[in-house]
């Protein structure tokens, strides 16, 4: 078994010790909160989100270096991501229209994903097939952050620049190929920071305790954790596993976020 | 090889017969349990024409794509009888246990034809660990609809989770059973302990 492998067993079974708290607190906290539905969803996500981890886990132990002709861990993900798009709807549940600019736009973004995925990975069937659970989810989000009215226009400046900025780096090298590998670091600098700034603008939104700010930190937490999620899928080797770090840093922030939300825990 | 046809056949005609003889729970199960050895059918029809055409071996079969074909076989007729019959939650659990057994019948019959019941721990093994799958799969899809349907929040994307979380865990299971050893008793044990839990769920769900 290589290094690499055994790297990444180790992060997902790290990851696999950060969700069975999460899900037990999502447990007890259904039983506190007066809407119990969304953290239902939630709490299946995140089982669904183990489940994952733990298919990875096995897979690496019984098959290490075999390539899955058919990737069911994928199908794990996509639960998590239908399952938590249900729990934004229920939650924002007073958004219920069609916001056909939000659509466009997660289309838009996640089919530029999939042409990436498909470069990278050559399984063009398997990436457009699970392609819908991702603009599903991503359509929650932006149109119910839209409809909320959240974010500062600047706030929504910087994302747009930095996401720019990692997908024009990312496409960059099919363009200019003499600079290669110049830049694919240049990407993966970029992409890192604009992740760990995300992370770090994650946190400050928890710990903010203004009251008009728990809607705000809700919906940031959904968004970092589908953006540290994609990341995932743009980097291999060392930088998977920085990735997946950064992405397990997302879950908390998640969790506690929900249950500020479900408690109304206003300090 | 064996002619899995013929065995359905052999197996289905007394059961239709007996529809006529019986009356309302007594019919519904024993309808559903024909209806889920006709969907086990249908998904080894489906997992063979996979496995010639993406070129798999039968391992790599049952690990990746078997899941994915049996839990959405299983799933079609459940979620008509949902919408077409909209049955009350005991209608439900009853008629989706049926499904699940019949599947898990059917496929453990065919097993044996196949590769012989001199074996008791491998008799076990199909008992317990596979046959259990199946019905615990079926059943927790059941519990999550009838939970939901309570508490109005049923959608598309929760019934696409749901069956992509019953998939996952039907994935994990025949994956951890792909190798011998501690893998695969941890395999075995899983749909059992599933069972278990489902069961204290139907005691909440009934009270």
């Amino acid at each position: 078994m290589s290094s690499a492998i055994i790297l990444e067993i180790a992060i997902f079974t790290v990851q696999v010790f950060v969700l069975i708290p999460i899900v037990y607190g999502g447990i007890r906290l259904s039983g506190r909160c007066r809407n119990s539905v969304p953290i239902s969803f939630f709490i299946f996500a995140m089982v669904s989100y183990s489940l994952e981890d733990l298919y990875w886990i096995v897979y690496d132990f019984l098959r290490p270096h075999t390539r899955k002709p058919f990737s069911s861990d994928e199908i794990a993900k996509t639960a998590t991501l239908l399952l938590l798009g249900a729990c934004l709807t229920q939650i924002a549940h007073e958004y219920k229209n069609l916001h056909i600019a939000s659509l466009l736009f997660s289309i838009l973004f996640i089919g530029l994903n999939i042409v990436l995925w498909i470069l990278w990975s050559g399984e063009w069937v398997q990436d457009i097939v699970c392609s819908p659970p991702y603009i599903y989810f991503l359509y929650v989000v932006v149109s119910r952050t839209h409809n909320a009215g959240v974010y500062k226009k600047s706030e929504k400046a910087v994302a747009v620049a930095g996401t720019f900025a990692v997908f024009a780096l990312n496409f960059a090298p099919i363009i200019f190929k003499e600079y290669r590998v110049e830049l694919d670091i240049a990407a993966y600098v970029v992409m890192f920071i604009v992740t760990g700034l995300a992370v770090a603008y994650d946190y400050k939104g928890l710990l903010d305790r203004d009251k008009d700010n728990v809607m705000k930190a809700l919906y940031t937490a959904f968004f970092v954790f589908f953006w540290s999620d994609l990341v995932l899928f743009m980097c291999e080797g060392v930088w998977y596993i920085i990735a997946s770090a950064l992405n397990i840093l997302t879950l908390p922030v998640l969790y506690f976020a929900l249950k500020r939300w479900a408690l109304n825990d206003l300090r | 090889m064996i002619y899995a046809e013929n065995i359905l056949i052999c197996i289905v005609v007394p059961l239709i017969v007996a529809l006529a003889f019986t009356k309302d729970k007594t019919k519904r199960f024993i309808g559903a349990f024909v209806v889920g050895m006709l969907a086990c059918l249908f998904a080894a029809y489906i997992g063979g024409f996979w496995e010639l055409k993406a070129a798999l071996g039968r391992e790599d079969t049952s690990i990746f794509i078997s899941p994915v074909v049996e839990e959405i076989v299983k799933f079609i007729p459940m979620l008509l009888y949902v919408f077409m019959f909209e049955p009350n939650d005991e209608e439900l659990i009853l008629t989706c246990t049926g499904l699940g057994t019949g599947f898990a019948t059917f496929e453990n019959l065919c097993q044996l034809l196949a590769a012989g019941s001199e074996s008791l721990p491998y008799i076990l093994i199909r008992g317990f660990a596979v046959g259990i799958m199946h019905i615990v799969s079926v059943l927790t899809m059941t519990f999550a609809f009838i939970m939901l349907r309570r508490k109005s929040a049923l959608s598309v994307a929760v019934i696409m989770g749901g069956l992509s979380l019953s998939t996952s865990v039907h994935s994990l299971y025949n994956l951890l059973v792909s190798a011998p050893g501690l893998s695969s008793y941890i395999g075995y044990v899983l749909p059992l302990t599933m069972a278990v839990i489902l069961y204290f769920i139907r005691k909440r769900i009934a009270r």
